[in-house]
């Protein structure tokens, strides 16, 4: 008696089951059409890097790469087709990714790659890069990258509707609110409007601690560049300014400084660039250029490139730039 | 092994399938069983720590045994002492020691004498403020003659080990469980089924509620010195559902566990946040831990049957030590501290018969009042704390961080989703959408809340709070 009816349980329980995977994929089938639908943001953006773009030139970096960068200022200064793939809040694992993907497609000419000047004294972030579980079916390229944000993450994977997990707010935001990640024809920018109000809070800081690098972060790195390199990429690197924060000296500056060196990869470093980073009026805030200051920095970056590629000139130090 | 693992989501199903049909239906064969994979359990943390759970196991059992054959008061002190000691030294000695040296080193500092006391470096076993509670309350039932000691070795070892309660409770108490491990254990459908589900919802409110409103906890608390009052007092209040869900999460999974297996856990949580009163709260919160300082602790100092002035001293040390046993930190001893004066101050009032209040404006300043000593719970250091208090009462500001707006209001929607639930069950019990009397609507709800948990669940094998009492 006892044996039937854990049998009858055991068997309500499979067919349960069933029933939940096939809710699963009715859903996940759903989203996947939202997501391929997306007018624009953030989804858009991942696909188009993904699966779409063939651009020249590929910008690679975090929200002061979606922010500072403008490809349209590329395309007029250099003649060169250019995406911007870069998302706010993302580290290395996003970049690894987004490489990952584009190199199974094919090669740009040039990677401009945004480096922040703590990126390597930081943890690495891999949950961050979970909002790109959508494209880990159809992209095994990804796949390792994506196992490394949970411990679960590979069995997690067979559910399709896990693979939208928490990311509904920016799947059906651009639906309802358009550009606010940037318009289409933007290719990848996003303005970030409005200017910093030079108040007491935003005093000059001048920052030259060396806290130590997280090894973890600079195996990624490493491999990032490496990968490139591999594909016969040319990588230029530039570190972006702040409003008021001159970085003069960190641990990341320093060790890819000499990786820059030692792989004769052109280094822009505006991070240290007095005239650049004290004119308030070219901040969205005190992180990101708003849209005439990411003119200036882009014709600037624009200018040092045609230099580096035309002249071979790789100079590591930009700061004449806006004197 | 952690409830919310892909671990544990293998170990349960193949425990539950070859409990019921492949072991032998002996009741010996079953807590032997029973025995082995609760030190699996156990020992998948750190196998060493094994050593610690046996030897609080055999230290009661022979000191129920010789309580029970020992008539002299005098030598039942002894036996009883031993119990204590042993176990209140394995508390002590892993969870206590470091934080005992460095007090006793801050407080010769502050008379300007700097004296040196070694520390030590040990890991805190998982666990070990449950079960060492756990056996200590067998050998005080059987030396106050409200237990009869077993002989079943097996069993006790079962009763002590038992993974489903094993590393955050509820703290069972011998009378209620250990009888359980001596009957014939029969499969019952009905109450697997109602295990399972709970298991359902425990899961819920720790990965959809607790982990998703920690995102947001973690980044406020986490930067002190960077947010404002309102700011902090919108992580404090999600921290009270953080820490209730996360918790409250454990124990029904562990009742629910429990009850598939035939076994039924006392109750450990019942809507705290729906308390008009302190005294309501602690009858609501983590109840197997109150009800046993209430009877080892509280009722041993004299309780309530003394002066006021007594008994008022009383209570405030019982939430003194409650406050302690939860961590060695000043901060759990001030929040332990706070609810004592709460209710000292609530039963003086009472007795003065001073005011009294609607009984919705009750709830509400009891939920103020205990988010108030969350903060103390919740902060790294008393210095935090008292900065995050500073911050709310005197600059408290106008503008909310939200972080990333997905989190923030993925976090909103799951306080609501929450809240509606404990709204029902507390005052409309035939609401409840997992026990409704219609088979179509427990289905539904049921599937509605495994999808939600995949689509918007945090799955990143994060520790329950509880873990590091």
């Amino acid at each position: 008696m006892e044996r039937v009816q854990i049998v009858s349980l055991l068997r309500k329980a499979v067919l349960y089951a069933l029933i939940l995977t096939g809710l699963d994929q009715i859903a996940g089938s759903f989203l996947d059409v939202v997501l391929d639908h997306s007018p624009d943001g953030r989804f858009y953006k991942a696909k188009y890097s993904l699966e779409e773009c063939d651009e020249e030139i590929v910008i690679i970096g975090d929200s002061r790469g979606e922010m500072d960068y403008i490809p349209s200022v590329f395309i007029d200064s250099l003649g060169m087709t250019c995406w911007n793939a870069s998302r706010g809040g993302q580290g290395l694992p996003y970049f690894r990714i987004m490489q990952e993907g584009i190199l199974n497609r094919y090669r740009p000419k040039l990677v401009l790659f945004n480096v922040e000047d703590n990126m390597l004294e930081m943890p690495v972030n891999y949950e961050r890069a979970g909002f790109l579980r959508p494209f880990y079916q159809s992209h095994p390229e990804i796949r390792p990258i994506i196992n490394q944000v949970s411990p679960f993450e590979r069995l997690l994977m067979q559910s399709r509707l896990y693979a939208f997990n928490s990311s509904f707010y920016y799947l059906f935001r651009p639906y309802l609110f358009h550009n606010l990640d940037g318009k289409r024809e933007d290719l990848g920018w996003k303005p970030r409007p409005g200017m910093v109000i030079p108040e007491e809070e935003h005093e000059f800081i001048k920052e030259t601690a060396l806290a130590p690098l997280n090894p973890q972060s600079v195996a990624m790195f490493n491999e990032f560049m490496a990968r490139f390199q591999e594909a016969g990429i040319m990588v230029m690197i530039v570190t972006p300014p702040n409003y008021n924060v001159q970085v003069v000296k960190s641990s990341t500056d320093c060790y890819v400084a000499d990786y820059c060196q030692e792989h004769h990869i052109p280094l822009f470093r505006y991070s240290e660039n007095i005239p650049l980073i004290t004119h308030s009026e070219w901040y969205g805030d005190r992180d990101h250029l708003n849209p005439e200051g990411a003119v200036l920095f882009t014709q600037k970056v624009a200018h040092r490139i045609k230099k580096a590629m035309v002249e071979n000139d790789k100079d590591p130090v930009s700061v004449i730039d806006f004197e | 092994m952690l409830f919310n693992s892909v671990d544990f989501g293998l170990f349960f199903p193949v425990v539950f399938v070859i409990y019921w049909l492949l072991a032998n239906r002996e009741l010996k064969s079953r807590n032997a069983f029973l025995l082995v994979v609760s030190y699996i359990f156990y020992g998948w943390w750190d196998w060493r720590f094994l050593a610690l759970i046996a030897f609080s196991s055999l230290v009661d059992y022979a000191v129920g045994m010789a309580l029970y054959q020992e008539k002299e008061k005098a030598r039942r002190n002894v036996y009883l002492g031993l119990s204590i000691v042993c176990n209140i030294g394995l508390l002590g000695f892993f969870k206590y020691y470091n934080f005992f040296a460095d007090s006793f080193v801050d407080a010769f500092s502050l008379f300007g004498k700097h004296i040196h006391v070694n520390t030590l470096r040990v890991i805190l076993p998982v666990g070990i403020s449950f079960y060492t509670f756990q056996t200590m309350s067998y050998s005080l039932d059987i030396y106050r003659n409200t237990l009869k000691p077993t002989k079943d070795l097996v069993a006790f070892l079962a009763f002590v080990s038992f993974f489903p309660q094993l590393v955050a409770g509820p703290i069972e108490r011998a009378s209620n469980l250990l009888p359980q491990f001596l009957e014939k254990r029969n499969f019952d459908e009905a109450k697997a089924s109602e295990g399972f589900k709970l298991i359902i919802w425990g899961l819920f409110m720790k990965t959809a509620v607790a982990d998703r409103l920690d995102l947001y906890v973690s980044a406020v608390y986490g930067n002190v010195d960077h947010h404002n009052g309102v700011t902090f007092m919108v992580a404090t209040i999600f921290f009270a559902i953080q820490i209730y869900c996360d918790f409250a999460g454990y124990s029904l999974i562990a009742i629910g566990c429990a009850k598939t297996l035939g076994f039924e856990l006392m109750t450990n949580f019942k809507r705290p946040y729906f308390a008009h009163s302190f005294k309501d709260f602690w009858s609501r919160w983590h109840i197997s831990l109150s009800t046993w300082f209430k009877d080892y602790v509280y009722i041993p100092l004299g309780g309530s049957k003394t002066s006021r002035g007594r008994t008022y001293a009383n209570l405030f040390t019982t939430f003194v030590l409650s406050g302690l046993w939860h961590g060695a930190n000043w901060t759990f001893i001030i929040w332990g501290a706070l609810h004592g004066l709460f209710q000292t101050v609530e039963k003086a009032l009472q007795n003065a018969r001073i005011i009294r209040v609607p009984r919705s404006f009750a709830i509400l300043l009891v939920f103020a009042l205990t988010c108030l000593a969350w903060i103390l719970f919740r902060a790294a250091t008393v210095q935090d704390a008292f900065s995050i208090l500073n911050v709310i009462f005197l600059h408290p500001g106008h503008s909310l961080y939200t972080g990333d707006l997905g989190i923030f209001s993925f976090s909103l929607m799951a306080v609501l989703l929450l809240g509606l639930a404990e709204w029902a069950a507390e005052y409309r019990p035939d609401w409840t959408l997992l026990n409704h009397r219609s088979y179509a609507v427990r289905l539904v709800s049921t599937s509605f809340m495994i999808l939600y948990m995949i689509g918007l669940g945090v799955f990143d094998g994060s520790q329950f709070i509880y873990f590091q009492f």
